[in-house]
């Protein structure tokens, strides 16, 4: 081996410089709402526990999050005020951090941001916990969302599907919902299938879902109508699509 | 007809213990989440049989139970389906466990219940060394989450249910010695009819830490270390692997949240290792990553890289279908806001853990599904890579909620 190699193997070795084996980090909570009028003022606080194997000092900052458009392009720091953004937190110890969150008098709708922790070392890898706050200006609220699309498609276990939701309100939704998959024209009820909560279909904006419908055996060949149906926030959407189902357990839409 | 049915269990339990030798529940015990059956949460799940098919240890008297794929589930990809029955036991442990840890803490479940099923007589029970603790299903005691009702509904569909761990323990219960961490009892149905449950598990109380934990270790012993390092042999090769990963884990109740990983070199042109030459000219060997879940032991894998003329990487020796099956990913720099063909910056969520990328964009849930704490793996291309030089980088692995 030359002398040029065995320098560069030195460095390689070091490109890499971890302070840390083990590292890990805990934000409570990690989903905050907060409901409040124009002009109120919210006070929270987080907890941060740190499970490194050393003495850590985190860094707070702050990000824009979904918003309704309707809202003053304002900065986020002058509606969600921290005191400090630093905190030295000992091995296994934890924090408090409080905030205020000032609902303006001119806020409508939601309005989010993303408060992200991370851990101030000089360390090659670090951990970012970013969790977000909502904020829903109450009586403001207008709901409006509905199922924009379904697509239906074939896997290994049976049938799948695609769906997207369209959110044109001013607030976030955490649908949940379920599916009825009925024989042609409705005759009869094969199956109910649960839709869960996952993450939120932003205002003004629209997200997929895909999730398992139905499994193979449990559907023969023939023509069916499945019916979405999806709740979030005391409202309900609606929307079906008929599909063929071959002899094969191929999904055709009609 | 009560005394039959505890010489039933009592029969099952010591049938239980001369029969079933393996159990991987125990082991998770300790966690702030306890999986009992669900594929949502890390180092939860359920048992993985010799023959690799996965099953959930349980016990009925009808035997009439099984795991229902793909069909109606409350997470995950499947539910539990059970027929009329006496009882159904989830996991006895081989031996009592110490569960004091969960003190203050809860059980939750989810239960598609059916009328048919008489809630004055059914009940929740929970076992120690002395015997079960029952609550029944129309007691005020269990709690639906997101509704001020209580008691369970049955109604048809799906809802989620919490018990107070106190309320068994205010009825005798030994949290020092439990056997078995949830018993279903006298759910009668019709001969054609089922009930559903999915996501049971047992959390600590709230003051407990829900922490995302890294660790660092070395792929030839597993052992925890400080550096990622690369092998002699990297030098002037193209991409090679590091000789260590991150081990992930996410140990809290939540169905919201992405794990990324992107670099932070505050340039963006730096999308992997930089250093600065002499004549102040910058010098960058391109990385990526690549996420696995932990493998079980009779599994080995290599990470040998081959590039494909599209830039694509994947694992040489391992590519299923063609040369577009890539299962490398060239890390993103935070600070370069153009998306590259392969530009993931998600390693891990709900989903499962990102395995494929370009036309077969995909999640395997294995991460979520067994004890499988997923693993990222790093690799630089060192064609370029000049000696007498230091390399930095700056790697973020950021827990996202929604």
């Amino acid at each position: 081996m030359n002398k040029m190699m065995k320098k560069f193997l030195l460095i390689i070795g070091l490109i890499f410089c971890f302070n840390f084996a083990y590292a890990g980090l805990s934000v409570t909570p990690s989903v905050t709402n907060v409901f409040g009028e124009q002009g109120s003022t919210y006070k929270g606080k987080y907890i941060v526990r740190n499970t490194y194997d050393h003495p850590i000092t985190i860094k707070i900052g702050l990000d824009k999050g979904n918003t309704f458009s309707g809202n003053p392009d304002v900065d986020v720091k002058s509606w969600l005020k921290f005191k400090r953004t630093k905190y030295d937190i000992a091995k296994d110890g934890q924090v408090e951090i409080p905030y205020e969150a000032h609902i303006l008098s001119n806020m409508k709708g939601s309005v989010s941001a993303k408060v992200e922790f991370s851990v101030d070392q000089s360390s090659m890898i670090s951990i970012s916990v970013v969790v977000p706050i909502y904020i829903t200006v109450t009586g403001t609220e207008n709901i409006d969302f509905n199922i924009d699309s379904i697509n239906l498609f074939s896997s290994q276990n049976g049938i799948g599907y695609k769906l997207t939701i369209q959110n044109n309100g001013n607030v976030h939704i955490r649908h949940t919902g379920q599916i009825e998959i009925y024989t042609k024209k409705k005759k009869k009820l094969v199956k109910t299938v649960y839709i869960p909560e996952t993450v939120p279909t932003y205002c003004e904006s629209k997200r997929d879902f895909t999730d398992f419908m139905i499994g193979k055996d449990e559907i023969k060949k023939g023509k069916y109508v499945a019916v979405f149906k999806v709740n979030a926030l005391g409202k309900e959407a609606v929307k079906e699509i008929k599909f063929k189902v071959t002899k094969h357990g191929e999904v055709v839409t009609q | 007809m009560r005394l039959k049915s505890y010489l039933i269990i009592t029969l099952l339990c010591v049938f239980t213990l001369l029969f079933a030798t393996e159990f991987i529940f125990a082991g998770n015990i300790g966690r702030t989440v306890y999986g009992v059956y669900t594929e949502t949460y890390n180092g939860v799940g359920l048992y993985d049989d010799s023959a690799g098919n996965d099953k959930v240890t349980f016990y009925s008297d009808t035997w009439n139970i099984e795991a229902n794929y793909t069909i109606d589930k409350f997470e995950g990809i499947k539910s539990l389906q059970v027929s009329s029955s006496t009882y159904v036991c989830f996991v006895f442990f081989n031996g009592a466990q110490n569960m004091s840890a969960y003190e203050g803490g809860k059980i939750y479940f989810s239960l598609k219940c059916p009328i048919e099923i008489s809630t004055d007589s059914a009940g929740i029970k929970i076992e120690d060394t002395s015997g079960a603790k029952e609550i029944k299903f129309n007691s005020s005691l269990i709690k639906r989450v997101n509704s001020t009702e209580t008691g369970i509904d049955n109604n048809g569909t799906w809802h989620t249910y919490y018990i107070e761990l106190s309320n068994f323990v205010n009825l005798g219960l030994d949290l020092n010695n439990i056997t078995c961490p949830l018993i279903l009892t006298n759910t009668t149905i019709g001969n054609d009819n089922f009930y559903l449950i999915d996501n049971v598990y047992w959390t600590k109380a709230s003051s407990a830490t829900r922490a995302f934990n890294v660790t660092v270790k070395n792929i030839s012993d597993n052992e925890e270390c400080d550096d990622i390092t690369w092998a002699q042999s990297a030098y002037r090769k193209s991409w090679i692997a590091a000789e260590q990963y991150i081990e992930l884990d996410l140990d809290q109740e939540s169905t919201n949240w992405t794990v990324n990983i992107y670099l932070n070199n505050s340039s963006s042109t730096r999308n992997g290792l930089y250093c600065v030459d002499s004549d102040g000219s910058e010098i960058v060997l391109p990385m990526a990553w690549r996420v696995r879940p932990d493998l079980l032991s009779s599994e080995k894998f290599t990470l040998l890289i081959g590039e494909n003329d599209d830039g694509g990487l994947y694992d040489i020796g391992k590519n299923p279908t063609g040369t577009d099956w890539y299962t490398w990913v060239p890390i993103k720099e935070i600070n370069n806001e153009t998306i590259q063909e392969y530009d993931y910056v998600t390693v891990w969520n709900l989903r499962g853990i990102h395995t494929v990328v370009k036309y077969h964009d995909s999640y395997d849930t294995l991460a979520n599904y067994y004890e499988r704490k997923p693993k990222i793996y790093f690799a630089a291309d060192c064609s370029n890579a000049i000696g007498g030089l230091t390399y930095n980088a700056s790697v973020v692995t950021e827990l996202v909620y929604e």
